[in-house]
């Protein structure tokens, strides 16, 4: 049923009905655009880290393309000429020299540099923080899964990306990350060494190399094309499926609750995009980052102490840092262990462990269910201490990428340093799961306890009997059932239900379906496993004391 | 909540009670467009208005606590913020069944500027404003771009002054653009059914019909020749691909087992580009060198080499001195593990530390491992004096340099 907006149409809004009919005409786009603008997105602080990424991907590209003018993929040696003195008459690639002279010659050249760094640097963070949050409030679950996994796959590929960019340059810094690079290559048994030479042309490095315009063409158009795609997927996934949202006054795993495409959420998130653009752009401009002309040209020769990568590296520099010195030798071959493990094998580890786990969670909490609603960390502590003891373990490999750093700041000794990373690399995680995990079943006692008991009022009353005691008051109803679906009960203790169950085996609510003895190896795991997810806090019994109880309500 | 009275007519807003826009700061409204419940605290309320009530209380509750305003009633929208709301109320159905709610359902409250047309008036001005500062900044930018020397201090003033002024014009662009949604905008929210994420059962029964009754007739599960032959081609189609990449490099061959480094090939310093002959030196001193000849050291990844002189008797490996002259010994640069140019050489302890994961070498024992993800010794050079007492190979490395790959054996 369609109401008219009644008002007489200005000049310009007949000419837009004009346009919309014209552009119908070819198209028969009414209906898709009535749906597209009446599309609603709900509004929640934690819905913008995905905007950020995509944003900074904007700005990476414009940016980028503009770089890309000024920019020789090209190893020739030539003899730099250019305005900044202390490099010049030296002999470098014109990589290189066309960096120095889009840095120093090129008005705004430097700032479209560094915005462009910048930028790539928030993008992979912004991923890596949507990720997290993706992961803690459980919107990876059915029917969403796909859609995380197309976003570990853009993590991947964002990390390579970077890797690529800041590469290019042919300085000192970037040479030195891909001897290492390449060192990594040549370390996987077999093709390692036939996997290096085909990729770079020759041994690493060598100024007969192909491999400045092969990074070149990958870094700009074969990773961006498959970003680009990838985004998109992303975002058609997205857009029919739906956002997620938290549980909320009238939301429900039915509907979203929020502001229409048009105009609110338009205005909201352009409006955003140029707040992000001008993030970059400040830091641009005050921030100095990748200053390559005071590393100088790269030389096989040389590297400075405390070369460090960008900080979406640091975890495989962390990893190459920590591990002990391993290494086989038998038949004539050799095995560098010190170098596949972690620069191989535990990397890729990690990334399939991201694909892994929402099929995994699944399959231990036998939860086939659709969900819209989002949970709180808090519902889910199990998995939430799994999400931290992840973060711990990077975060572990993040500052072993630094431990140089770390000890020269603090004036640590370097081995020990290194000795207390391992152990911590190891250790960290069980202890951050523990604390992780007690945290969120204690959030959830309370929250039982708000439920059940109602809300502190901050008024003390004195009893007849003299004893004081503090008034609590019931929630709102509205709130009750809010906060009871979150803890995954049953309100019809409280009162008398609201019609429909929730769609509920999920969530901490153990499902009450394993009545049959499972008689396989896999189904005893998952049994076990499922014991485990769902651990939780029990319920606090009443003492002797606490029969009456204490708190009164309103009398 | 801006004075102590339960009237039915209490002021919404500060600026109603204090006729100030400034006051307005100091009010309480729902800024944030979200439902107060989802903070931690509550607002007032949600709390019935009789356990408040004084008569209920103890004599020490704070007077300020108070009977919380009506909900539910307020004064009519300014007639801008009307007219979009109507807009709103009045969007059309789509097939989500998407409807307007008006934001009191979700306890939010409308900004002031939508229910005071001098507060609204306030409100675009900010917005306008910021949209100035916009313009006003990109104009900055191209003055900046015109009249300043780029070359001054290192192009320092020219990135300030172009980054500063865009990011102004951006931030007001992007600022001026949020205040926008946030001041002039009606908060209503639209409701949105969601779909079934799957589609009715006849129109999948009927897609995979129309797919089983396709594959039927392609043929793909009944002619064996077809499909097996189908799956030979399509198997072999992508090895020219394959084999076209097989020029992107030569094979490695032995090319990682030789440095470039031969009898008779002097030891250059990579630094001065000179010869180094005994008495160069200084005990306790290192130097980077590279083949006479060949002194780009990007040529060739493997040869930089280092050439360290010791004090008397500090050598403790008979191997090591044997291979060295005069207590001059020279080992491959480039670090075992990730093939880094190992360059950090502590002169007391004779530790020689890769700066990339911190491997450390004991030099005075043959280059041994003592710390760090290194698994093996870096390479000896086995080094002589010629007649003009200029250092010399004497021959390549005995084994490849840098790190370990798998035919390294």
């Amino acid at each position: 049923m369609t109401t008219e907006y009644n008002a007489a149409p200005t000049n310009v809004e007949v000419a837009a009905k004009k346009t919309l009919r014209a552009v119908d005409d070819h198209f028969g786009s009414a209906g898709f655009l009535k749906k597209s603008l009446n599309k609603v997105f709900p509004d929640h602080w934690s819905f913008l880290l995905g905007e950020i990424a995509l944003y900074t991907f904007v700005i990476l590209l414009l940016t980028g393309v503009y770089l890309s003018l000024f920019f020789h993929a090209s190893t020739q040696v030539v003899t730099y000429n250019g305005s900044y003195g202390p490099l010049r008459g030296v002999q470098m690639t014109d990589a290189y020299a066309s960096t120095l002279h889009m840095s120093f010659d090129v008005r705004g050249g430097l700032l479209m540099r560094q915005i462009h760094h910048w930028a790539a640097v928030l993008f992979v963070m912004s991923i890596a923080v949507h990720m997290m949050r993706v992961f803690f409030t459980g919107a990876f679950r059915k029917p969403r899964a796909i859609n995380w996994y197309i976003g570990v796959t853009l993590f991947i590929v964002a990390t390579l990306e970077g890797f690529a960019g800041y590469s290019l340059p042919d300085d000192l810094l970037s040479g030195t990350g891909l001897r290492i690079a390449y060192s990594v290559m040549e370390s996987i048994p077999v093709v390692g060494t036939y996997v290096a030479y085909f990729l770079f042309g020759s041994n690493y490095p060598s100024t007969s190399g192909d491999f400045i315009p092969r990074l070149f063409i990958i870094h700009v158009l074969l990773v961006p094309g498959i970003l680009l795609a990838l985004i998109s997927a992303h975002m058609m996934i997205i857009w029919r499926q739906k956002h997620t949202d938290f549980p909320g006054p009238g939301k429900t795993e039915h509907n979203v609750v929020g502001s229409p495409f048009y105009p609110t959420f338009l205005i909201k998130t352009n409006g955003f995009l140029f707040m992000v653009f001008g993030v970059c752009a400040f830091l641009g401009a005050f921030a100095q980052i990748n200053p390559v002309w005071l590393y100088g040209p790269y030389n096989a020769s040389q590297v400075s102490a405390g070369s460090q990568p960008d900080w979406y590296i640091f975890f495989l520099e962390g990893s190459l840092r920590l591990m002990p010195n391993l290494e086989s030798n038998f038949w004539g071959h050799t095995i560098s262990w010190n170098i596949l493990i972690p620069g191989v094998i535990l990397p890729g580890i990690m990334f399939n462990l991201l694909y892994v786990y929402p099929p995994l969670e699944a399959w231990i909490t036998k939860d086939r269910a659709y969900h819209n609603l989002l949970q709180r960390p808090r519902d889910v502590p199990v998995r939430t201490g799994l999400g931290v003891a992840g973060i711990t373990f990077y975060g572990v490999l993040y500052l072993g990428g630094q431990n140089d750093v770390i000890a020269k700041t603090f004036d640590w000794s370097l081995q020990a340093t290194t000795w207390v990373m391992r152990f911590l690399l190891i250790f960290g995680p069980f202890i951050t799961f523990y604390i992780a995990k007690r945290w969120a079943l204690g959030l959830q006692h309370k929250d039982e306890e708000r439920l059940h008991h109602g809300e502190e009022t901050g008024i003390i009353r004195r009893l007849p009997s003299g004893e004081y005691i503090e008034v609590h008051e019931p929630l709102p109803a509205q709130r009750q059932a809010i906060l009871a679906r979150q803890l995954g009960q049953d309100l019809h203790e409280l009162h008398a239900g609201d019609g429909h169950p929730h769609a509920n085996g999920h969530g901490n609510g153990r499902s009450p379906a394993m009545i049959n003895r499972p008689v396989g190896a896999l189904a005893r795991a998952r049994e076990a496993l499922e014991g485990f997810f769902f651990e939780r806090h029990d319920e606090p019994q009443p003492g002797p004391e606490d029969e009456e109880p204490k708190t009164l309500t309103r009398p | 909540m801006s004075d102590d009275n339960n009237r039915d007519d209490a002021p919404r807003t500060s600026h109603e009670a204090a006729g100030k826009i400034t006051e307005r700061l100091k009010s309480a409204t729902s800024s944030s467009g979200e439902p107060r419940e989802s903070g931690g605290t509550r607002s007032a309320k949600e709390i019935p208005a009789e356990s408040f009530e004084r008569s209920r209380m103890g004599a020490d509750v704070p007077p300020k606590m108070r009977t919380p305003r009506k909900v539910g009633r307020r004064k009519p929208l300014t007639p801008q913020a009307a007219d979009a709301q109507e807009a709103m109320f009045s969007r059309a159905t789509d097939s989500d069944g998407t409807h307007a709610v008006p934001a009191e359902a979700f306890g939010i409250e409308h900004d002031p500027a939508q229910v005071d047309p001098r507060e609204d008036r306030f409100a675009e001005w900010q917005v306008g404003v910021l949209f100035i500062i916009a313009a006003l900044a990109v104009v900055g930018f191209v003055v900046s771009y015109v009249l300043i020397d780029q070359y001054a201090s290192l192009g320092r003033d020219m990135n300030f002054a172009l980054g500063g002024t865009f990011t102004v014009a951006l931030l007001g662009l992007g600022g001026g653009m949020v205040l926008w949604a946030k001041k002039l905008l009606p908060h209503d929210k639209m409701v949105q059914e969601r779909h079934d994420f799957f589609s009715p059962e006849e129109e999948q029964l009927d897609t995979e019909d129309v797919f089983i009754k396709g594959f039927r007739e392609m043929g793909l599960g009944s002619r064996k020749v077809l499909r097996r032959s189908l799956l030979a081609a399509g198997a072999l189609l992508p090895l020219p691909a394959v084999l076209l990449l097989r020029d992107l490099g030569p094979l490695p061959h032995s090319s990682l087992r030789h440095t470039g480094w031969a009898k008779g090939k002097k030891l250059v310093e990579v630094e001065s580009g000179q010869p180094l002959k005994l008495g160069d030196m200084e005990i306790g001193s290192i130097a980077t060198v590279m083949p006479e000849g060949l002194d780009d050291p990007n040529e060739h990844a493997l040869a930089p080499t280092i050439l360290i002189r010791f004090g008397p008797d500090q050598i403790r490996s008979k191997k090591e001195a044997e291979w060295g002259v005069e207590d001059h010994v020279a080992y491959s640069k480039i670090c075992s593990h990730a093939g880094c140019p190992i360059s950090l050489y502590e002169q007391q302890t004779h530790h020689l530390l890769c700066p990339c994961h911190q491997s450390t070498f004991d030099m005075a024992d043959d280059a041994n491992v003592i710390f760090g993800p290194a698994a093996r010794r870096l390479p000896q050079l086995r080094i002589t004096l010629d007649a003009d007492g200029y250092f010399v190979a004497e021959g390549d490395y005995s084994q490849p340099v840098g790190p370990s790959f798998w035919e390294r054996g």
